[in-house]
Protein backbone atom coordinates (compact mmCIF):
# COMPACT_ATOMS: atom_id res chain seq x y z
CA UNK A 1 0.00 0.00 0.00
CA UNK A 2 1.08 3.76 -1.48
CA UNK A 3 2.14 5.58 2.28
CA UNK A 4 -0.99 8.34 1.04
CA UNK A 5 -3.12 5.35 0.69
CA UNK A 6 -2.35 3.84 4.11
CA UNK A 7 -2.37 7.04 5.73
CA UNK A 8 -5.97 7.52 4.24
CA UNK A 9 -6.82 3.96 5.73
CA UNK A 10 -5.24 4.91 9.07
CA UNK A 11 -8.76 7.76 9.51
CA UNK A 12 -10.98 6.59 6.82
CA UNK A 13 -11.06 3.23 7.71
CA UNK A 14 -14.59 1.80 8.02
CA UNK A 15 -16.47 0.64 11.49
CA UNK A 16 -19.34 -0.26 13.24
CA UNK A 17 -21.18 2.63 13.54
CA UNK A 18 -22.39 1.03 16.97
CA UNK A 19 -18.58 1.54 18.84
CA UNK A 20 -18.83 5.47 18.31
CA UNK A 21 -22.88 4.89 19.56
CA UNK A 22 -21.93 3.25 22.64
CA UNK A 23 -18.92 5.68 23.23
CA UNK A 24 -21.60 8.30 22.83
CA UNK A 25 -23.93 6.99 25.71
CA UNK A 26 -21.03 6.01 28.16
CA UNK A 27 -19.36 10.08 26.98
CA UNK A 28 -23.15 11.58 28.14
CA UNK A 29 -23.85 9.36 31.48
CA UNK A 30 -20.11 10.70 32.40
CA UNK A 31 -20.93 14.26 31.71
CA UNK A 32 -23.91 14.13 33.62
CA UNK A 33 -22.34 12.25 36.75
CA UNK A 34 -19.96 15.53 36.04
CA UNK A 35 -22.88 18.01 36.19
CA UNK A 36 -24.18 16.50 39.69
CA UNK A 37 -20.76 16.84 40.75
CA UNK A 38 -20.29 20.47 39.67
CA UNK A 39 -23.63 21.49 40.87
CA UNK A 40 -22.71 22.37 44.30
CA UNK A 41 -19.82 24.28 42.91
CA UNK A 42 -22.10 26.54 40.48
CA UNK A 43 -22.77 29.68 42.72
CA UNK A 44 -19.27 30.15 44.20
CA UNK A 45 -16.93 29.50 41.05
CA UNK A 46 -19.45 30.33 38.37
CA UNK A 47 -21.31 33.66 39.33
CA UNK A 48 -20.17 37.10 38.78
CA UNK A 49 -19.79 37.49 42.85
CA UNK A 50 -18.56 34.35 43.54
CA UNK A 51 -15.07 33.49 44.37
CA UNK A 52 -13.25 34.25 40.95
CA UNK A 53 -13.69 37.90 39.39
CA UNK A 54 -14.74 37.40 35.76
CA UNK A 55 -11.91 40.26 34.53
CA UNK A 56 -9.36 37.72 36.28
CA UNK A 57 -10.60 34.95 34.48
CA UNK A 58 -11.17 36.58 30.94
CA UNK A 59 -7.70 38.09 30.99
CA UNK A 60 -5.83 34.85 32.44
CA UNK A 61 -4.32 33.62 29.38
CA UNK A 62 -4.27 33.87 25.09
CA UNK A 63 -6.80 32.93 23.39
CA UNK A 64 -10.71 33.88 22.97
CA UNK A 65 -12.60 34.16 25.99
CA UNK A 66 -15.97 32.16 24.52
CA UNK A 67 -17.21 30.99 28.42
CA UNK A 68 -21.01 31.49 28.17
CA UNK A 69 -20.98 32.71 31.67
CA UNK A 70 -19.52 35.90 30.90
CA UNK A 71 -23.08 36.58 29.49
CA UNK A 72 -24.98 34.51 31.73
CA UNK A 73 -23.66 35.10 35.81
CA UNK A 74 -26.52 35.26 38.21
CA UNK A 75 -27.31 32.84 40.13
CA UNK A 76 -30.81 31.59 38.29
CA UNK A 77 -29.10 31.90 34.92
CA UNK A 78 -26.10 29.77 36.14
CA UNK A 79 -28.76 27.28 37.61
CA UNK A 80 -30.93 26.80 33.86
CA UNK A 81 -27.37 26.77 32.32
CA UNK A 82 -26.71 23.56 34.48
CA UNK A 83 -30.50 22.38 33.83
CA UNK A 84 -29.91 22.82 30.05
CA UNK A 85 -26.58 21.01 29.66
CA UNK A 86 -28.26 17.75 31.78
CA UNK A 87 -31.23 17.95 29.36
CA UNK A 88 -28.57 17.83 26.89
CA UNK A 89 -26.73 14.85 27.96
CA UNK A 90 -30.15 12.73 28.50
CA UNK A 91 -30.62 13.86 24.83
CA UNK A 92 -27.24 12.73 23.86
CA UNK A 93 -28.01 9.57 25.43
CA UNK A 94 -30.91 8.83 23.51
CA UNK A 95 -29.60 10.23 20.13
CA UNK A 96 -31.74 12.66 19.56
CA UNK A 97 -30.29 15.93 17.88
CA UNK A 98 -26.80 14.66 19.13
CA UNK A 99 -24.40 16.51 17.53
CA UNK A 100 -25.93 19.99 18.70
CA UNK A 101 -26.10 18.73 22.37
CA UNK A 102 -22.60 17.51 22.15
CA UNK A 103 -22.30 21.16 20.90
CA UNK A 104 -23.83 22.57 23.88
CA UNK A 105 -21.89 20.30 26.19
CA UNK A 106 -18.52 21.09 24.87
CA UNK A 107 -19.57 24.61 25.20
CA UNK A 108 -20.13 24.02 28.64
CA UNK A 109 -17.34 22.40 29.34
CA UNK A 110 -15.39 25.06 27.21
CA UNK A 111 -17.27 27.79 29.84
CA UNK A 112 -16.70 26.18 33.19
CA UNK A 113 -12.96 25.72 32.48
CA UNK A 114 -12.00 29.50 30.69
CA UNK A 115 -14.29 31.46 33.62
CA UNK A 116 -12.83 28.90 36.71
CA UNK A 117 -9.18 28.05 35.60
CA UNK A 118 -7.58 27.73 39.11
CA UNK A 119 -10.38 25.25 39.77
CA UNK A 120 -9.85 22.84 36.94
CA UNK A 121 -9.11 18.93 37.87
CA UNK A 122 -7.30 16.96 35.27
CA UNK A 123 -10.43 15.35 34.14
CA UNK A 124 -11.78 18.28 33.12
CA UNK A 125 -9.18 18.44 30.39
CA UNK A 126 -9.69 14.51 29.46
CA UNK A 127 -13.61 15.49 29.07
CA UNK A 128 -13.61 18.66 26.48
CA UNK A 129 -10.13 16.90 24.77
CA UNK A 130 -12.86 13.76 24.05
CA UNK A 131 -15.99 16.03 23.42
CA UNK A 132 -14.26 18.19 21.46
CA UNK A 133 -13.02 14.92 18.99
CA UNK A 134 -16.43 13.57 19.54
CA UNK A 135 -18.10 16.87 18.34
CA UNK A 136 -16.11 16.12 14.58
CA UNK A 137 -16.71 12.07 14.55
CA UNK A 138 -19.45 9.79 13.69
CA UNK A 139 -22.10 9.59 16.61
CA UNK A 140 -24.26 6.21 15.38
CA UNK A 141 -27.50 8.36 16.33
CA UNK A 142 -29.56 6.17 15.21
CA UNK A 143 -28.47 3.83 18.58
CA UNK A 144 -29.92 4.16 21.75
CA UNK A 145 -29.32 2.97 24.96
CA UNK A 146 -32.52 0.54 24.28
CA UNK A 147 -31.82 -0.95 21.03
CA UNK A 148 -27.94 -0.64 21.58
CA UNK A 149 -27.08 -2.02 25.05
CA UNK A 150 -31.03 -3.33 26.00
CA UNK A 151 -31.57 -5.01 22.31
CA UNK A 152 -34.82 -4.30 22.85
CA UNK A 153 -37.26 -2.76 19.90
CA UNK A 154 -35.97 -2.41 16.35
CA UNK A 155 -32.38 -1.61 15.98
CA UNK A 156 -31.44 0.50 12.73
CA UNK A 157 -29.53 -1.30 9.91
CA UNK A 158 -25.42 -1.77 10.60
CA UNK A 159 -24.21 1.02 8.99
CA UNK A 160 -20.11 1.53 8.60
CA UNK A 161 -18.26 4.54 9.19
CA UNK A 162 -15.01 5.73 9.24
CA UNK A 163 -12.72 5.58 12.50
CA UNK A 164 -10.86 8.75 12.47
CA UNK A 165 -12.74 9.63 15.73
CA UNK A 166 -12.06 6.66 17.41
CA UNK A 167 -8.00 6.63 16.57
CA UNK A 168 -8.12 10.27 17.83
CA UNK A 169 -9.28 8.84 21.00
CA UNK A 170 -6.81 5.99 21.38
CA UNK A 171 -4.10 8.57 20.27
CA UNK A 172 -5.53 10.93 23.02
CA UNK A 173 -5.05 7.48 25.81
CA UNK A 174 -1.53 7.15 24.87
CA UNK A 175 -0.33 10.68 25.57
CA UNK A 176 -2.31 10.77 27.93
CA UNK A 177 -0.80 8.29 29.89
CA UNK A 178 2.59 7.97 28.57
CA UNK A 179 3.21 12.22 29.45
CA UNK A 180 2.33 11.37 32.57
CA UNK A 181 5.05 8.91 33.11
CA UNK A 182 7.18 11.29 31.08
CA UNK A 183 6.92 13.80 33.09
CA UNK A 184 7.43 11.66 36.51
CA UNK A 185 10.41 10.14 35.49
CA UNK A 186 12.49 12.85 36.76
CA UNK A 187 10.95 13.65 39.96
CA UNK A 188 12.66 12.79 43.14
CA UNK A 189 9.38 10.72 44.97
CA UNK A 190 8.74 8.82 41.84
CA UNK A 191 12.84 7.76 41.67
CA UNK A 192 13.13 6.41 44.99
CA UNK A 193 9.64 4.91 45.40
CA UNK A 194 8.90 7.01 47.78
CA UNK A 195 5.44 8.85 45.85
CA UNK A 196 2.94 5.70 47.30
CA UNK A 197 3.79 6.77 50.83
CA UNK A 198 3.03 10.72 50.58
CA UNK A 199 0.32 10.09 48.64
CA UNK A 200 -1.30 7.77 50.73
CA UNK A 201 0.04 10.05 54.23
CA UNK A 202 -2.22 13.06 52.03
CA UNK A 203 -5.79 14.15 52.07
CA UNK A 204 -6.01 12.39 48.58
CA UNK A 205 -5.80 9.08 50.59
CA UNK A 206 -9.34 7.13 51.60
CA UNK A 207 -7.37 6.06 54.80
CA UNK A 208 -4.59 8.05 55.44
CA UNK A 209 -2.39 7.57 58.76
CA UNK A 210 0.90 6.24 59.90
CA UNK A 211 0.34 2.77 59.26
CA UNK A 212 1.51 3.51 55.64
CA UNK A 213 5.24 3.45 56.91
CA UNK A 214 5.03 0.04 57.80
CA UNK A 215 3.99 -1.31 54.32
CA UNK A 216 6.71 1.36 52.84
CA UNK A 217 8.42 -1.81 50.93
CA UNK A 218 5.02 -2.54 48.96
CA UNK A 219 4.34 1.22 48.78
CA UNK A 220 7.65 1.40 46.70
CA UNK A 221 6.51 -1.49 44.52
CA UNK A 222 3.75 0.23 44.21
CA UNK A 223 5.15 3.11 43.11
CA UNK A 224 7.15 1.44 39.98
CA UNK A 225 4.60 -0.54 39.10
CA UNK A 226 1.73 2.29 38.60
CA UNK A 227 4.54 3.38 36.23
CA UNK A 228 4.92 0.42 34.42
CA UNK A 229 0.90 -0.33 34.52
CA UNK A 230 0.37 3.35 32.99
CA UNK A 231 2.60 2.88 30.14
CA UNK A 232 1.53 -0.73 29.26
CA UNK A 233 -2.27 0.19 29.23
CA UNK A 234 -2.49 1.58 26.00
CA UNK A 235 -0.28 -0.57 24.34
CA UNK A 236 -1.84 -3.83 25.99
CA UNK A 237 -5.20 -1.92 24.77
CA UNK A 238 -4.05 -1.51 20.95
CA UNK A 239 -2.74 -4.29 20.66
CA UNK A 240 -5.82 -7.14 19.58
CA UNK A 241 -4.24 -10.34 20.89
CA UNK A 242 -3.88 -8.30 24.38
CA UNK A 243 -7.00 -6.30 24.55
CA UNK A 244 -8.92 -8.28 26.91
CA UNK A 245 -5.87 -8.27 29.16
CA UNK A 246 -5.31 -4.21 28.71
CA UNK A 247 -9.08 -3.66 29.06
CA UNK A 248 -8.82 -5.75 32.71
CA UNK A 249 -5.69 -4.20 33.99
CA UNK A 250 -6.79 -0.79 32.93
CA UNK A 251 -10.29 -0.81 35.19
CA UNK A 252 -8.66 -2.58 37.92
CA UNK A 253 -5.78 -0.10 37.97
CA UNK A 254 -8.53 2.70 37.90
CA UNK A 255 -10.47 1.11 40.28
CA UNK A 256 -7.95 0.95 42.75
CA UNK A 257 -7.56 4.65 42.47
CA UNK A 258 -11.36 5.26 42.76
CA UNK A 259 -11.27 3.05 45.95
CA UNK A 260 -7.75 4.41 47.46
CA UNK A 261 -8.22 7.65 46.72
CA UNK A 262 -10.77 10.27 47.88
CA UNK A 263 -12.41 12.66 44.87
CA UNK A 264 -10.71 10.59 42.09
CA UNK A 265 -13.52 8.44 40.80
CA UNK A 266 -14.86 10.70 38.11
CA UNK A 267 -11.41 10.83 36.79
CA UNK A 268 -11.19 6.96 36.92
CA UNK A 269 -14.65 6.67 35.20
CA UNK A 270 -13.60 9.22 32.61
CA UNK A 271 -10.44 7.08 31.56
CA UNK A 272 -12.17 4.23 31.37
CA UNK A 273 -14.83 5.14 29.07
CA UNK A 274 -11.65 5.90 27.00
CA UNK A 275 -11.27 2.54 26.66
CA UNK A 276 -14.12 2.05 24.60
CA UNK A 277 -12.48 3.69 21.74
CA UNK A 278 -10.42 0.32 21.47
CA UNK A 279 -12.75 -2.57 21.69
CA UNK A 280 -15.27 -3.70 19.85
CA UNK A 281 -18.01 -5.79 20.95
CA UNK A 282 -19.67 -6.90 17.83
CA UNK A 283 -16.45 -8.03 16.00
CA UNK A 284 -17.91 -11.05 14.55
CA UNK A 285 -15.81 -14.01 15.64
CA UNK A 286 -14.43 -16.95 13.27
CA UNK A 287 -17.06 -19.56 14.91
CA UNK A 288 -19.80 -16.96 13.54
CA UNK A 289 -18.77 -17.42 10.03
CA UNK A 290 -18.36 -13.71 9.59
CA UNK A 291 -14.52 -13.67 7.89
CA UNK A 292 -15.50 -13.89 4.52
CA UNK A 293 -17.65 -10.74 4.54
CA UNK A 294 -15.18 -7.61 4.21
CA UNK A 295 -17.39 -5.20 5.59
CA UNK A 296 -17.45 -7.19 8.55
CA UNK A 297 -14.09 -7.42 8.95
CA UNK A 298 -13.52 -4.07 8.20
CA UNK A 299 -15.46 -3.36 11.32
CA UNK A 300 -13.35 -5.11 13.31
CA UNK A 301 -10.14 -2.94 12.37
CA UNK B 1 -19.07 15.60 -2.92
CA UNK B 2 -17.20 11.68 -1.07
CA UNK B 3 -13.65 12.58 -2.03
CA UNK B 4 -13.62 16.26 -0.46
CA UNK B 5 -15.42 14.94 2.39
CA UNK B 6 -12.57 12.13 2.83
CA UNK B 7 -9.71 15.28 2.49
CA UNK B 8 -11.68 17.22 5.40
CA UNK B 9 -12.08 14.07 7.73
CA UNK B 10 -7.91 13.44 6.95
CA UNK B 11 -7.19 17.11 7.25
CA UNK B 12 -9.06 17.36 10.71
CA UNK B 13 -8.13 13.97 12.00
CA UNK B 14 -4.25 15.50 11.17
CA UNK B 15 -4.23 18.41 13.51
CA UNK B 16 -6.10 16.84 16.03
CA UNK B 17 -3.32 14.68 16.04
CA UNK B 18 -0.61 17.03 15.32
CA UNK B 19 -1.86 18.76 18.60
CA UNK B 20 -1.93 15.55 20.75
CA UNK B 21 0.99 14.40 19.86
CA UNK B 22 2.82 17.32 20.85
CA UNK B 23 2.05 16.58 24.08
CA UNK B 24 5.12 14.70 23.98
CA UNK B 25 7.17 17.38 22.29
CA UNK B 26 10.49 19.48 24.04
CA UNK B 27 8.81 22.40 26.13
CA UNK B 28 9.40 24.86 23.85
CA UNK B 29 7.41 23.39 20.98
CA UNK B 30 4.15 22.56 23.62
CA UNK B 31 4.60 26.28 25.09
CA UNK B 32 4.87 28.10 21.80
CA UNK B 33 2.74 31.09 21.84
CA UNK B 34 -0.10 30.67 18.52
CA UNK B 35 -0.42 26.58 20.18
CA UNK B 36 -1.80 28.30 23.14
CA UNK B 37 -3.92 30.82 22.07
CA UNK B 38 -5.34 28.02 19.66
CA UNK B 39 -5.17 25.58 22.87
CA UNK B 40 -7.19 27.87 25.30
CA UNK B 41 -9.71 28.80 22.45
CA UNK B 42 -10.73 25.69 22.06
CA UNK B 43 -9.86 24.02 25.12
CA UNK B 44 -7.77 21.13 23.92
CA UNK B 45 -4.85 21.57 26.31
CA UNK B 46 -2.79 18.76 26.39
CA UNK B 47 -0.88 19.46 29.67
CA UNK B 48 -0.90 15.89 31.51
CA UNK B 49 0.74 16.05 34.76
CA UNK B 50 -1.28 14.61 36.84
CA UNK B 51 0.56 13.51 40.22
CA UNK B 52 4.34 14.84 38.84
CA UNK B 53 5.04 14.88 42.56
CA UNK B 54 3.66 14.38 45.98
CA UNK B 55 0.96 15.69 47.32
CA UNK B 56 2.06 16.85 50.62
CA UNK B 57 -1.23 18.36 52.20
CA UNK B 58 -2.92 16.06 54.56
CA UNK B 59 -5.90 18.77 55.44
CA UNK B 60 -6.35 22.36 54.65
CA UNK B 61 -8.74 24.59 56.77
CA UNK B 62 -9.84 28.44 55.40
CA UNK B 63 -11.12 30.96 57.75
CA UNK B 64 -11.73 34.79 57.26
CA UNK B 65 -11.14 36.65 60.89
CA UNK B 66 -12.82 40.14 60.88
CA UNK B 67 -12.76 42.30 63.54
CA UNK B 68 -14.87 45.40 64.51
CA UNK B 69 -14.86 48.94 65.79
CA UNK B 70 -14.72 47.06 69.83
CA UNK B 71 -12.04 44.52 68.61
CA UNK B 72 -13.82 42.18 69.05
CA UNK B 73 -13.41 39.56 66.61
CA UNK B 74 -15.97 37.15 64.13
CA UNK B 75 -15.36 34.16 62.17
CA UNK B 76 -16.50 34.03 58.74
CA UNK B 77 -16.45 30.99 56.07
CA UNK B 78 -13.74 32.09 52.64
CA UNK B 79 -16.57 30.94 50.47
CA UNK B 80 -18.48 34.27 48.12
CA UNK B 81 -21.16 35.41 48.08
CA UNK B 82 -21.83 33.92 51.22
CA UNK B 83 -18.99 33.22 53.02
CA UNK B 84 -20.07 29.85 54.06
CA UNK B 85 -17.76 27.44 55.34
CA UNK B 86 -16.02 25.22 52.77
CA UNK B 87 -14.44 21.73 53.15
CA UNK B 88 -12.07 21.07 50.95
CA UNK B 89 -11.64 17.44 52.01
CA UNK B 90 -15.00 16.71 50.54
CA UNK B 91 -15.24 18.92 47.80
CA UNK B 92 -12.07 18.75 45.90
CA UNK B 93 -12.88 21.93 43.66
CA UNK B 94 -12.49 24.04 46.75
CA UNK B 95 -9.17 22.38 47.91
CA UNK B 96 -7.75 23.63 44.01
CA UNK B 97 -8.76 26.87 43.82
CA UNK B 98 -7.73 28.00 47.68
CA UNK B 99 -4.47 25.95 46.93
CA UNK B 100 -3.78 27.86 43.77
CA UNK B 101 -5.58 31.04 44.71
CA UNK B 102 -3.03 31.93 47.83
CA UNK B 103 0.42 30.08 46.09
CA UNK B 104 3.15 32.65 44.14
CA UNK B 105 1.92 33.87 40.63
CA UNK B 106 -2.01 33.72 41.65
CA UNK B 107 -2.20 37.61 42.41
CA UNK B 108 -4.52 38.08 39.83
CA UNK B 109 -6.94 36.24 41.34
CA UNK B 110 -6.27 36.85 44.88
CA UNK B 111 -6.17 40.68 44.68
CA UNK B 112 -10.08 40.53 43.37
CA UNK B 113 -10.92 37.69 45.46
CA UNK B 114 -9.83 39.86 48.81
CA UNK B 115 -11.64 42.74 47.47
CA UNK B 116 -14.88 40.87 46.85
CA UNK B 117 -14.37 39.38 50.22
CA UNK B 118 -14.43 42.95 52.15
CA UNK B 119 -16.86 43.85 50.39
CA UNK B 120 -19.25 41.08 51.68
CA UNK B 121 -18.06 41.57 55.12
CA UNK B 122 -19.31 44.97 55.08
CA UNK B 123 -22.39 44.06 53.58
CA UNK B 124 -22.71 41.38 56.15
CA UNK B 125 -21.72 43.45 59.55
CA UNK B 126 -21.09 47.43 58.73
CA UNK B 127 -19.59 47.31 61.50
CA UNK B 128 -16.10 45.53 60.66
CA UNK B 129 -12.84 47.03 60.34
CA UNK B 130 -10.49 44.58 59.46
CA UNK B 131 -10.17 41.04 58.04
CA UNK B 132 -7.84 38.38 57.38
CA UNK B 133 -7.82 35.11 55.96
CA UNK B 134 -6.65 32.04 57.97
CA UNK B 135 -5.08 29.37 56.22
CA UNK B 136 -4.04 26.15 58.42
CA UNK B 137 -2.86 23.21 56.49
CA UNK B 138 -1.70 19.76 57.97
CA UNK B 139 1.32 19.29 55.83
CA UNK B 140 3.93 15.71 55.50
CA UNK B 141 6.31 17.86 54.77
CA UNK B 142 6.88 21.83 55.02
CA UNK B 143 10.50 21.77 52.41
CA UNK B 144 10.76 20.84 49.51
CA UNK B 145 14.13 18.97 49.87
CA UNK B 146 14.80 15.56 49.57
CA UNK B 147 16.90 15.19 53.21
CA UNK B 148 14.06 16.86 54.45
CA UNK B 149 11.76 14.13 53.25
CA UNK B 150 13.85 11.31 54.39
CA UNK B 151 14.22 12.44 58.10
CA UNK B 152 10.49 12.89 58.37
CA UNK B 153 9.42 9.14 57.77
CA UNK B 154 12.06 8.33 60.14
CA UNK B 155 10.46 10.16 62.76
CA UNK B 156 6.91 8.63 61.95
CA UNK B 157 8.90 5.63 62.05
CA UNK B 158 9.90 6.17 65.65
CA UNK B 159 6.33 7.36 66.60
CA UNK B 160 6.27 11.25 65.61
CA UNK B 161 3.21 12.72 63.46
CA UNK B 162 3.12 12.39 60.19
CA UNK B 163 2.00 15.64 59.43
CA UNK B 164 3.16 19.12 60.56
CA UNK B 165 0.47 21.90 61.48
CA UNK B 166 1.50 25.23 59.44
CA UNK B 167 -0.63 28.42 59.55
CA UNK B 168 -0.41 31.28 56.74
CA UNK B 169 -2.66 34.48 58.03
CA UNK B 170 -2.76 36.89 54.87
CA UNK B 171 -3.53 40.45 55.61
CA UNK B 172 -5.00 42.24 57.63
CA UNK B 173 -7.18 44.55 54.92
CA UNK B 174 -9.14 47.04 56.05
CA UNK B 175 -12.80 46.11 55.30
CA UNK B 176 -14.56 48.45 53.25
CA UNK B 177 -16.94 49.00 50.35
CA UNK B 178 -13.96 49.20 47.34
CA UNK B 179 -12.15 46.25 49.65
CA UNK B 180 -8.05 46.46 50.24
CA UNK B 181 -5.57 48.25 48.73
Amino acid sequence: MAPLEFYRAIWLKKTDARRYALLRIAFASVILIHIVHLWPYRITLLCSDGIIDPQAASSSGPGLYLSIFALLNSPLAVTIVFLVATLATLLLAWGKLARPMLGILFWLLLSIMQRAPVSASGWDFILINLALILLFSPLGEKWNPRNLLLRRGCGPELQLVPRYGLVLIQLQVFIIYWQTVILRLDNYYWQTGDFMTYFMLSHHSRFPGEWVINWQGLLDMLTYLTLMVELAIPVLLWIPKTRKAGLCLGVAFHLGIAIFGVNLAIFSLVMVITFLAFINPWCPRRSQGMEENPEFQASCS
Amino acid sequence: MKTLYGILIVAFASLCAANILVGLAPGSIRSADWLATLRRTTGAEQNWSMFHTIPRIRSLRLRVVATDQEGKKHEFGPALPGLEEIHPHQKIRYYYTFERLFTQGSESYRKPYLNALAQALKKKNPHLVEFSVHLEYDTTHPENTPQEISRLLERIRKGGKSTIEQRNVFGPFPVKNDGPA
